[in-house]
């Protein structure tokens, strides 16, 4: 064998090297260059996605800045079926860390080829934080935004609460979502196989602008006297249901505005629907004789009658048309402000015949009955009251002691501030101001005038006059306060069966009163529903007031303003100097 | 420079451009998965360091003296090769058995037995020059340990590597004279053989058809070379730029070890993936003018061999990347993530080098023809 032979031989084999060489760089060629487009643009499918950031939501605070919603970052968790190893074991783990069923959570990550599936969203961070530690194949985490509210229950008719893609569903949730929901920002990033973002790749953002934030004027201490003392006076005396708003006359901002049923908003589900329900604002009823304090006023106001008018009322019983009125106890004859303090139905409708349906109706129309009070609150009801062409002639007798009448506890309230504050209505509202999330005002709403609706003398006339209610002569002898003095008016009214005609079980007893009297810090309105067996507003509604208006007024550091309550509250010292004064004005 | 010189450093970048992607690739994943960004460059270090080692002990030992050594070796190969089957000594990962544990780290038999084989044919084949054409006095001996260690590697199974090893042997006998009337019949019997076992294994038939078509499954079978495309295809001319690739965030299985070419195309483009064939072309231009230049014909078969081994590895790896191949599991010589390939490929090198020092040395050819006398039947 000669050693060129072999040389041959390998110069074959090296020739072979070399081409295969040469189709390499082709290869390669042709990948890199030939084919770059496509196969970049297919790259780019694979990792680019874009990925939106929640918005901080605006948080809702009380009128003292305390958090009445607020919005926190949490993880969700979810699976990327296809990535987990062991099922059985995985569905095992997951299970045990939510409490969730088993089967629950492994049909969820058994879905073959499902690139997502959420696990449980907007968990707390113990539990997500123990299914993090476990460190399983296909499970992933992403951060939202969850919406807490700090006070549980309270106030949660007024703020209402959202769904799971914090969407505002009811209450002032809903009403300002807009501004509260802020904008979401993005960004542009790259992904690995399993879905988690590259941070080091991320090509462009926009920032998220945060919602705007919300400050009430309403407050969490007054919410929860009104609510404490609703609830109390709900198991008492047995009722089904009750409403309190707690506002200050003489510029509709609303203090408290409470119902019972109630719910969590924290966990809005778990509660019926109608425990949601803002009843205060919802809820059409019949104002019974606390709507006799708007008969008045017109009458008063358009001069028909005068606060010492008398009237005689025919000793309980007063023939209308084919129906005969009557009243609880047999009066003969009473003054105008008598009428009111001991809540006559027959003087009321003597009272409103003098005036006349027309001018009734249209009072009734001034002080904003028949169109929602604008307080807002989405879903506010207008109540029903009925064009003067409807009414028949039994409409005079029933309409001026707030029958045939639907008002809500909300247009109670606003009417019974306006006589609060002499006659001029303002306008309730909740939100005083909305603010960015670096503290400047965008909007603020001040005090509004509604409409003058009826005069400041006849208004201070039937205050006057409502100061008798709360006494031992009038109807609610215990919505009485020591240290203030009340204006109030009670009612009693039937609720209307199935069947169309008036119940005789089931009643709505309600005070609406304000205090002190003369110059109106509060003014608030207490409505049961259903109690049993004690029904009437002095008795049910009355004590709920008193507590409330003690509690509230004391809390609000308004000065006493009865005589011997003076005494309580002056010291020692004062009451020394004030007896060292010589008395200059003899 | 002369040609050993360029040959070193013509490795020694390879070594290099290794190293840098081995971080790049694998920083990611040790991080995750070990809390250590540096687990795998760690360990390639050391791997190069006693690769280094071998690669020194080679290129000073005289590479006759090996040939005394060359039938102890075969049987030791085999010897290992056969406790890669044994419990508690061998390591099975992926439902191959191709490793055997020794200390803290685990080495493939098959990368030593790689070596043997070369070592072993170059002697016997320099040695039976006369006898080469006759079947039962001079091939039917090496055949049958070649058979055997081939049988041992593919039951492993590692058919990337019996591919290897047949090649290279086949080169060596085709070169050393054995008629193509002997080698034809050979190279025929194995095709029902390497045809029986692609279709025998589910996993060999799906990587086939991947091959053929990946795109019918871009999920499955051909989710891996679809992903090497993407890789190579985003770096396009000139790359995204080094440690920037997407695709090693998990896209791409295996990508700091046996397609870690495809994330050299992705970072570094045309160019960067083209400098490496080139480098790689380079082992070939210099390992085989060493050949060529060997001083006897010992070294001649071994110094092919050895360049055979190494430019084939680079070829397949690359041709199954591109896929211009079925995949197999070949890693990149000097630069995929390995501890037993490095070692042994280094070593390969050095005795290459030694070879190379040898030319024109009269005492070479003295040395051959004193041991062509010996008369050893093997």
């Amino acid at each position: 064998m000669s050693g060129n032979r072999y040389r041959l031989k390998s110069n074959s084999v090296y020739a072979l090297f070399l081409l295969c060489f040469v189709a390499l760089y082709a290869r390669l060629f042709v990948l890199q260059v030939v084919r770059h487009d496509a196969l970049a643009t297919r790259g780019e499918d694979l990792h680019r996605f874009n990925v939106k950031i929640d918005p901080r939501r605006g948080n809702i605070y009380d009128r003292e800045n305390r958090p009445l919603a607020m919005s926190v970052r949490v993880k969700s968790a979810y699976a990327v079926p296809e990535d987990i190893r062991s099922p059985e074991e995985t569905a095992d783990l997951i299970s045990q860390c939510l409490k969730a069923p088993r089967e629950e959570v492994a049909a969820k990550i058994e879905k073959k080829g499902r690139k997502f599936v959420w696990l449980g969203r907007k968990l707390d961070g113990r539990i997500a934080d123990r299914i993090e530690s476990l460190q399983l194949d296909g499970i992933g985490f992403r951060e939202e935004v969850r919406r807490v509210y700090p006070q549980g229950p309270l106030m949660s008719h007024v703020i209402g609460f959202v769904d799971i893609d914090n969407r505002g569903l009811e209450g002032l949730e809903l009403q300002h979502d807009g501004a509260m929901r802020g904008q979401a920002g993005w960004m542009a990033s790259r992904r690995d196989r399993k879905g988690r973002e590259i941070m080091t790749l991320r090509s462009s953002e926009v920032q998220s602008i945060d919602g705007y934030d919300l400050d009430l004027t309403m407050d969490v201490v007054i919410q929860h006297i009104a609510e404490s003392e609703l609830e109390n006076g709900c198991r008492k005396f047995n009722a089904v249901g009750g409403c309190v708003i707690v506002m200050n006359p003489q510029t509709g901002a609303i203090l408290a505005m409470c119902n019972r049923p109630t719910y969590d908003p924290n966990c809005p589900s778990e509660y019926p629907q109608e425990a949601r329900r803002n009843r205060c604002i919802t809820d059409v009823y019949e104002p019974g004789s606390t709507f006799k304090v708007v008969t008045v006023a017109c009458a008063l106001d358009k001069g028909a009658v005068s606060i010492d008018d008398s009237f005689f009322c025919e000793n309980g019983a007063f023939r209308v048309g084919r129906h005969t009125l009557h009243d609880v106890h047999k009066y003969g004859t009473l003054t105008t402000a008598e009428i009111v303090k001991k809540s006559s139905n027959i003087g009321a409708v003597k009272i409103a015949m003098r005036l006349g349906d027309r001018f009734l109706h249209g009072g009734i129309r001034r002080f904003g009955f028949g169109v929602p009070t604008g307080v807002g609150l989405p879903g506010e009801v207008g109540g029903i009251v009925h064009p003067l062409a409807q009414w028949s002639g039994l409409s005079i007798a029933a309409v001026p002691m707030g029958q045939e009448i639907g008002v809500t506890p909300i247009q109670m309230a606003a009417a019974a501030a306006t006589i609060a504050n002499g006659g001029l209505a303002m306008k309730p509202y909740i939100v005083e101001t909305i603010r960015d999330s670096s503290g400047r005002v965008v909007r603020s709403f001040s005090p509004e005038a509604r409409a003058r609706v009826i005069s400041e003398a006849a208004a201070s006339v039937l205050a006057r006059a409502m100061e008798g209610v709360p006494t031992r002569e009038g109807t609610a002898p215990k919505a009485e306060l020591k240290d203030y003095t009340v204006a109030g008016k009670t009612g009693t009214s039937q609720k209307v069966d199935p069947d169309g005609r008036y119940s005789h079980s089931r009643f709505v007893g309600s005070f609406v009163g304000f205090a002190p009297a003369r110059n109106p810090a509060v003014l608030i309105l207490v409505l049961l529903d259903e109690p049993k067996p004690v029904y009437y507003g002095g008795s049910v509604a009355g004590p709920i007031f008193k507590e409330i208006a003690g509690r509230v007024l004391k809390y609000l550091g308004v000065p006493p303003d009865k005589e011997d309550a003076g005494a309580i509250v002056v010291s020692d010292t004062g009451r020394r100097l004030a007896a060292a004064r010589p008395v200059k004005a003899e | 420079m002369n040609q050993r010189t360029l040959l070193f450093f013509t490795v020694v970048l390879l070594l290099s451009i290794g190293i840098v992607m081995i971080y790049s690739t694998s920083a990611i994943f040790a991080q995750e998965r070990f809390n250590d960004g540096y687990y795998y460059l760690k360990r390639q270090a050391l791997w190069i360091a006693l690769g280094l080692g071998a690669f020194a002990v080679a290129m000073n030992t005289d590479y006759h003296n090996l040939r005394a050594h060359s039938v102890t070796l075969i049987f030791g190969s085999l010897a290992l090769l056969a406790l890669v089957y044994v419990p508690g000594i061998g390591r099975s990962a992926g439902g191959a058995s191709r490793w055997i544990r020794l200390g803290g780290f685990s080495f493939q038999p098959s990368e030593i037995a790689k070596l043997a084989l070369i070592l072993y044919m170059a002697d016997v084949m320099a040695r039976k020059q006369r006898q080469i054409d006759r079947f039962w006095r001079g091939l039917a001996v090496p055949l049958l340990l070649f058979g055997t260690a081939l049988g041992l590697i593919i039951l492993q199974p590692d058919l990337g590597t019996t591919i290897l090893c047949a090649l290279v042997t086949g080169i060596m006998l085709f070169v050393a004279g054995v008629r193509m009337r002997l080698l034809a019949p050979l190279c025929l019997a194995s095709v029902p053989a390497i045809y029986a076992l692609v279709f025998s294994s589910h996993y060999r038939t799906r990587r086939i058809m991947a091959f053929v078509n990946p795109w019918a499954d871009p999920e499955g079978t051909g989710f891996q070379i679809i992903q090497s495309f993407i890789a190579l295809g985003s770096g396009g001319l000139t790359g995204l730029g080094l440690a920037q690739s997407r695709q090693k965030f998990y896209y791409l299985p295996a990508a700091h070890t046996d397609f870690i070419f495809s994330i050299i195309g992705e970072e570094l483009g045309m160019i960067g993936a083209g400098i490496v064939v080139t480098l790689f072309l380079a082992v070939l231009v210099l390992g085989m003018r060493i050949c060529r230049k060997a001083p006897d014909f010992y070294g001649h078969l071994l110094a092919l061999g050895i360049v055979s081994m190494l430019t084939l590895q680079a070829i397949i790896n690359i041709a199954v990347v591109t896929g211009s191949l079925p995949t197999k599991g070949l890693p990149l010589p000097f630069i995929s993530f390995g501890g037993s390939s490095m070692v042994f490929n280094l070593f390969a090198v050095g005795v290459l080098i030694n070879i190379g020092r040898h030319v024109g040395s009269d005492l070479a050819v003295h040395y051959l023809e004193k041991r062509e006398d010996r008369t050893m039947r093997i």
